[in-house]
């Protein structure tokens, strides 16, 4: 392990792994949060078109990338605030438009489809100083915006509507969060590349959820599983000679996959810690689907034994089991 | 439109469309400071609508909305106005009861700033005033529904507003449920917070309430005191259209017209 740091690629590769596992699910968390998990896979794809530019022109790909991703991004929020992004049209003419133009431009470079595939899927020799100085400043900016600016973030992010009666410049906090995730996949083709980029913004954070309760505890969290995974996945590589991008998201998903059984038992422990006193089911009621105003509301310790039914509690109430649901009680 | 001292907001003639069919037709509203006015009607009357556009979060094709004297566009002070929404997003998951609550102080904050000791204190006194101090760490989906909706009254608390704007509180909620809620808000007023309530029933906030503005089809039908509205329960019920928890009609049942007799507008 410590010999893969006498080489001074590695060393910026890891670095690079590094703080891609800090920003993507520092981002991801309120994109998650805001139900655009399939937007850094989009986005992805506009910023290809960024590379066949600087594969063209010969310039450096990440600033390029960084550029087109950004544009791509606050077109699609704009659109999408305007009410114009009509169904998801609008994003596919632009994230395919963004594919294709990589595409075409890699090949009139002379480079061809091929020379792309370093960028989908992540290369650890390819990180250059100059690469590594743009992803330092760029990560600490996007750490300190979406730590920062957390609670307005969050706010905005659950529930804009209470988020406006707040005062809060809702649509430009909107943009900031999609350009960050912008800068975020732009940065990332180095480490696990565009195509998989998104991935790192939605499973450790997914995973986070599983673990630990509130959006900060899982903000924090994610941000941990994506450092681990990205680090392990992008040393794994090193001794594989594989893309490092393939490591760092199958070892997430494996995080993931953990996290199932571990939340379930969580849930399981929390659900029969206030079991109380047996049942009298005396007056068994006829089962229906919902129950008339119910005067006791049921909560854990209620007086009421509760049992874990699927996903949910219900409480045993008069020989009938309660099960809350939005504003009422189904009878199950 | 005159905006009298005292208003705390005041709507005159308001005219909403919502895909090209106008929801709300010259609705006029206002509530002074500390007074607490009922928002009824039937179902898609427009009530909603109404408090969505007082508060900026939808357009109007005409007139206008003055919240405590400055018109809405320029409107800024937020932190005085506390809105319960009928649903939130934020119920859906991903969050605890306090990290909800919390929302509700950033009229009050800076960017960049943590929460201040005032901004702690505020968020735990909302929570312990609507009775959840023991669930400030649950995570919101463990809680009832009438819980969650406490949550939301809570969250507009944090802010110590000065009006209070509440999108049918009540609905599907148990009645012991809806004490508690009228407790809560019995002693806002006492306080000399305004309220706003959209309501389907009177139910336990009767005793609160000092003006009933009754909406129907999108035009003010009634706007006084809540006098019989909502007592002749024998009345209602029997018309399919309705709800059956309605206890106010639109204006194709004749009864809500008798019922309503000379308050209402030729």
């Amino acid at each position: 392990m410590i010999e893969i740091l006498s080489y001074p690629f590695m060393q910026r590769a890891l670095i690079a792994a590094l703080l891609t596992g800090l920003i993507a699910p520092a981002i991801g968390v309120y994109i998650v949060q805001r139900r655009l998990s399939l937007l850094g896979d989009g986005l992805g794809h506009v910023a290809l078109a960024g590379v066949g530019l600087a594969l063209l022109t010969g310039a450096a790909p990440i600033p390029i990338a960084v550029a087109a991703c950004v544009a791509g991004a606050v077109v699609v929020e704009i659109l999408r605030q305007r009410g114009k992004a009509s169904g998801d049209v609008g994003l596919a003419v632009l994230f395919y438009g963004g594919l294709a133009a990589g595409v075409f431009l890699s090949g009139i470079s002379g480079v061809g489809a091929a020379g792309l595939t370093q960028y989908l899927f992540g290369s650890l020799t390819t990180v250059t100083p100059s690469d590594l100085r743009l992803i330092t400043v760029l990560a600490i900016v996007i750490l300190v915006i979406t730590l920062g600016l957390s609670p307005q973030l969050y706010a905005v992010s659950t529930d804009e509507e209470f988020a406006r009666t707040q005062g809060l410049g809702v649509r430009l906090y909107h943009i900031a969060v999609v350009s960050l995730a912008a800068i975020t996949v732009a940065l990332a083709m180095r480490t696990v590349g565009l195509l998989l980029v998104s991935a790192l913004m939605v499973v450790p954070v997914a995973a986070a959820r599983n673990l630990v309760r509130g959006f900060t505890a899982a903000l924090l969290c994610a941000v941990g599983i994506g450092v681990a995974t990205a680090v392990g996945g992008a040393a794994a590589s090193f001794y594989v000679n594989a893309a490092p991008g393939a490591f760092i998201v199958l070892l997430a998903i494996a995080v993931f996959v953990v996290s199932w059984p571990v939340s379930y038992f969580l849930r399981r422990r929390n659900a029969t810690a206030v079991l109380p006193e047996p049942v009298d089911d005396d007056e068994l009621v006829a089962p229906h689907m919902i129950t008339e105003d119910h005067p006791h509301r049921h909560e854990p310790g209620c007086g009421h034994p509760a049992m874990q039914h699927g996903d949910h509690t219900d409480f045993i109430h008069e020989g009938h089991r309660h099960a809350a649901h939005a504003d009422h009680y189904d009878e199950h | 439109m005159l905006v009298e001292a005292g208003m705390v907001l005041a709507a005159n003639d308001l005219t909403v469309e919502r895909g090209g069919l106008p929801v709300l037709r010259g609705v006029s509203i206002s509530v002074r400071a500390g007074e607490a006015v009922a928002l009824m009607g039937g179902n898609g009357s427009g009530k909603s609508t109404l408090v969505r556009t007082l508060l900026g979060l939808l357009p109007h094709r005409r007139g206008e909305v003055h919240l405590f004297g400055s018109p809405l566009q320029d409107f800024r002070d937020w932190s005085r106005i506390g809105y319960v929404p009928q649903r939130s997003p934020a119920l859906l998951g991903g969050s605890k009861v306090k990290e909800v609550v919390a929302a509700g102080r950033l009229a009050r904050r800076r960017p960049f700033r943590p929460l201040s000791r005032g901004d702690r204190d505020a968020i735990d006194h909302a929570i312990a005033l609507v009775g959840l101090a023991d669930l400030v760490n649950a995570d919101i989906t463990a809680l009832s529904g009438g819980q969650q909706q406490r949550v939301l009254v809570a969250r507009a608390l944090a802010g110590k507003p000065d009006l209070l704007v509440l999108d049918e509180p009540t609905s599907g909620i148990d009645l012991e449920q809806q004490q508690v809620l009228a407790g809560v808000l019995a002693g806002l007023l006492a306080q000399g917070t305004s309220l706003l309530v959209v309501l389907h029933e009177v139910g336990p906030l009767r005793r609160l309430i000092d003006r009933a503005v009754v909406l129907s089809d999108g035009r003010v039908l009634h706007d006084g005191p809540l006098g019989d509205l909502g007592q002749h329960r024998s009345g209602v019920g029997t018309h399919q259209h309705h709800d059956h928890a309605s206890q106010l009609h639109d204006d194709r049942d004749h009864s809500t017209e008798t019922l309503l007799g000379g308050a209402m507008d030729p």
